[in-house]
């Protein structure tokens, strides 16, 4: 066996919940060590850091679900998903995902169907804290801007922010668990939210169908032209003022 | 014998702790007295953010080493260019002491396992850990120090001990050394690693670092947990490894079930008593001769 199939037999049993023959053969006793024991120890403790790192990441998924139950669900999940990312805070970024599939499988979790509405904003919540920070907004360069070109203006979005709309009052629900008070009530309806970093604080803000059919549009290259069909270019300034959109260029036409 | 070139300058000194998640707040707003903090410097490689922002506020009052996983010195890939340089930058952007990792892989095929894993120590093993370690120590332009680790595995293909494989890769690469005092003690009770062949035969001169930090017993083994504070075997190994290596900047490291800031910092105050009332390598003969 070469070095790297080595590596790569204890990598792979090391992130999943097997034993290869192959590989235990490669092992002699280590003090009351026994070759099976020595790489289950390696898989329990690669298995309890990706645990811990979505328990704390989607911590009020762990309150709704209970902790135990919360750990079962992620069990198969954690097996199935190696860490792809050498920042173990940025793992789990697929789970909301998980969630929506589990949904539809698990009996016990008919009850939750807002669940992965919520994990994925405990995400974007966790992530937005890693992402880089974005430039102030030219404001001297936009004021330059030729006449003829003003319809053309496309904008971007901050990479600290995330926009998502929500069948269930989910943000409510995040506040009330936050605030150690949670509330059991669900009723349904639109809901959009920008998730966002704003000078040091992390914000989540309600936001109108309008707005987010903006931002929406944004991501999609929507120009200002495009913009003032929808009648919605009034709404611009209030994104750069929250840092939502961080800069603008001019479409080829 | 005390090697006598082991009396040599640290560009930090005293016993710092692990700068971990609930304690960056404290520490920006009370400036605690520690002489310098630790990070484990892959939670800090994004061009931005507010965990990027607290660590140049703490690096503007306590001096910081970098402590990394990643570097995966014994992989069979070759090692990640970008990752280096994201380390060299952050290095350069906090004024790092220095850059440490351990003597171990850590990743392969972009999988990751956030874990040190050993690999099998023998001549070809560490013929490839001197072409990674000079690869890395000329991107980053300076040497790295390499930490031993707590392994449970025994490799057939081993055919060195873990001082004799140290020994040569130091020779061969100039690298440096941090020595784990807890990962040594759980080798010695895990493996049967002969603790005194490994202290004695130690290129003293080039510890630059020790590791202190808590073992948790389980039902045959010990393991090298992080949760709880330094065990008694462990401090009096610590004290032992100063006759050889006196005043070596020492660290607390305690990753999970963190406890208050206070109690980190009277762990560090231990070992700075320690530090500064060595005892002698020979009381124990001393004493049995007496007895
Ligand atoms: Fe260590």
């Amino acid at each position: 066996m070469t070095l790297k199939q080595l590596q790569q037999h204890l990598l792979e049993q090391t992130l999943g919940n097997t034993l290869a023959l192959e590989f235990i053969e490669q092992l002699r006793p280590c003090g009351e060590l026994a070759p099976k024991q020595q790489i289950l120890i390696y898989q329990q403790n690669a298995f309890a850091a990706r645990q811990t790192v979505l328990l704390s990441t989607y911590a009020v998924c762990v309150q709704i679900l209970g902790e135990r139950y919360f750990k079962h669900i992620c069990k198969a999940y954690i097996y199935a998903t190696p860490s792809t990312h050498i920042d173990l805070n940025l793992y789990g970024e697929t789970f909301p995902d998980y969630l929506a599939e589990q949904l539809l499988r698990q009996e016990a979790l008919k009850d939750f169907p807002y669940l992965p509405d919520l994990a994925l904003l405990e995400w974007h919540f966790h992530r937005l804290f890693f992402v880089a920070n974005v430039p102030e907004f030219d404001f001297a360069a936009f004021a330059h801007i030729e006449t003829g070109n003003q319809h053309h203006l496309q904008f971007h979005l901050a990479e600290s922010c995330f926009f998502m709309p929500s069948d269930f009052p989910v943000l409510s629900l995040w506040r009330s668990h936050k605030a150690a008070n949670p509330t059991s009530t669900m009723p349904a309806g639109d809901e959009y939210y920008c998730i966002y970093r704003q000078q040091g604080d992390m914000l989540i803000d309600d936001i109108s169908s309008d707005l987010f059919t903006l931002l929406q549009g944004i991501t999609q290259g929507w120009t200002l032209g495009t913009m003032c069909q929808h009648n919605l270019d009034s709404l611009l300034p209030q994104l750069i003022e929250k840092g939502w959109v961080s800069r603008f260029s001019i479409a080829h036409v | 014998m005390i090697d006598s070139s082991a009396a040599q300058h640290h560009p930090i000194s005293g016993c710092g702790i692990g700068l971990r998640a609930p304690h960056v707040h404290e520490i920006i707003t009370t400036h605690p007295d520690i002489p310098w903090l630790e990070i484990l410097a892959d939670n800090y490689l994004a061009e931005g953010g507010l965990i990027l922002e607290h660590i140049q506020e703490i690096a503007q009052r306590y001096p910081i080493a970098m402590h990394c996983v990643g570097l995966s010195i014994g992989s069979a890939e070759q090692p990640d260019l970008d990752y280096c340089k994201k380390l060299k930058q952050l290095a350069e952007n906090i004024n790092a002491c220095w850059i440490s990792d351990h003597l171990c892989f850590s990743s392969l095929g972009g999988h990751y396992s956030h874990d040190l894993l050993p690999f099998p120590l023998n001549r070809q093993t560490l013929a490839l850990c001197v072409q990674r370690i000079d690869q890395i120590q000329q991107l980053l332009g300076q040497p790295i120090l390499l930490e031993n680790i707590s392994s449970y595995m025994h490799y057939a293909a081993s055919s060195m001990s873990e001082i004799e494989f140290i020994c040569a890769l130091t020779d061969l690469t100039d690298c440096q050394l941090l020595v784990d005092a807890n990962n040594l003690y759980v080798n010695h009770v895990n493996k049967g690693l002969d603790i005194d062949e490994f202290i004695t035969h130690l290129p003293h001169h080039r510890v630059k670092e020790i590791h202190l930090a808590g073992f948790q017993p389980m039902v045959n083994f010990l393991l090298d947990a992080h949760n709880q504070p330094v065990a008694d075997p462990v401090w009096e190994l610590y004290a032992r490894l100063l006759n050889y290596c006196p005043d070596t900047p020492t660290l607390i490291e305690w990753d999970n079930d963190i406890p208050t800031l206070d109690v980190l910092l009277a762990e560090a105050k231990k070992a700075d008593s320690i530090s500064q009332h060595p005892i002698s390598d020979d009381i124990e003969t001393v004493a049995t001769a007496s007895a």
